[in-house]
């Protein structure tokens, strides 16, 4: 597989990203809940509680979209050949 | 900005779930002609990075944090239709195993963020790029301007559903103000990352990137002396 070592160290970046974001990310409310607070509809959001949670959650999380998308990518792709057609 | 169930009523949730299933579908067959056994791999790491900085918050005011949405910069390395798959992925995971955004509300998530967003960035970056002189050089800040309008972008899309069927009366000038103000804040941080993570990959892998396509194609056909390594 061509790129090998550019895909692990960007895979590696990714999940120190993860380990950094479970530290040190602001937990102050995003843009859209803030807004939804301020202007009063935040109440009308049906809660529920994460099946996931704590450190490990991110990490798990990460391999799930890495597993998935890499899954997608592959079935989708079309086989062989290194050019591809024009983009859109 | 993951929309939580609730939020929107019934009618318009199904709509946007008829949005994305079709979104989803169309990138399906459109990914066939960006991904091909060199490129595929790239998706599972950019799908993956998406996520991963979608954890990290940053913040954008006294009272709201902002993260990055990945549209654009998901477009650009991998290509839209690709990205748009790749969004869709991250959200799924998201609603399923983290109970961040709704479940019913999965299908405007995906509407938000990985059709519009995606569409937005990748269109803003393409004008730009069709417009201006082809150079390696300009992926990176082009990109980061796709991302600035893909989010206040996507916030704007937020507001059009809102004003269809949100559940609480808002007034509309009230949401667009607010949504269309810290979005543009987070726009700003989006523009920032994706520049510097574009750049950052067009200056080790260039053909990695699907925003560079045309013009390290349009490079190779000048018959030339090369100028210097691409930075």
């Amino acid at each position: 597989m061509m790129g090998k070592k550019f895909l692990i160290v960007g895979l590696l970046v990714a999940l120190l990203v993860v380990g950094v974001a479970s530290f040190y990310a602001s937990t102050k409310p995003d843009g859209l809940e803030y807004v939804a607070d301020k202007v009063g509809f935040m109440d009308t959001a049906e809660k529920r509680d994460a099946p996931l949670s704590g450190g490990l959650a991110g990490l798990v999380g990460a391999l799930t979209v890495l597993v998935l998308a890499s899954g997608l990518a592959f079935v989708v792709r079309r086989r062989g050949g290194s050019q591809g057609e024009g983009d859109s | 900005m993951h929309v939580p169930d609730g939020f929107l009523d019934a009618p318009t949730s199904v709509a946007t779930g008829v949005v994305a299933v079709a979104g989803v579908a169309l990138a399906l067959r459109g990914a066939r002609k960006e991904l091909d056994d060199r490129t595929a791999p790239m998706a599972g790491l950019v799908a993956t990075f998406v996520f991963a900085t979608q954890m990290l918050n940053f913040p954008v005011g006294a009272g709201t944090s902002g993260h990055l949405l990945g549209g654009a910069l998901a477009a650009i390395l991998v290509g839209p239709w690709t990205g748009l798959l790749c969004v869709s992925v991250v959200l799924i995971v998201q609603a399923l195993l983290f109970a961040d955004g709704g479940i019913t509300a999965l299908g405007t998530n995906i509407t938000l963020m990985a059709i519009v967003g995606v569409v937005l960035g990748w269109l803003v970056f393409r004008g730009l790029q069709a417009a201006l002189p082809k150079k390696v050089a300009l992926v990176a800040p082009l990109a980061a301007v796709g991302a600035l309008v893909s989010v206040p972008g996507a916030a704007l899309a937020f507001v059009g559903l809102y004003a269809f069927g949100g559940t609480a009366p808002i007034p509309l000038e009230t949401l667009v103000t607010a949504m269309l103000g810290w979005h543009t804040l987070i726009g700003i941080g989006e523009a920032v990352i994706t520049g510097l993570v574009v750049g950052s990959v067009t200056s080790v892998r260039p053909d990695l990137v699907y925003g560079a396509r045309r013009v390290l194609k349009a490079r190779e056909l000048e018959i030339r002396t090369p100028e210097g390594a691409a930075r």
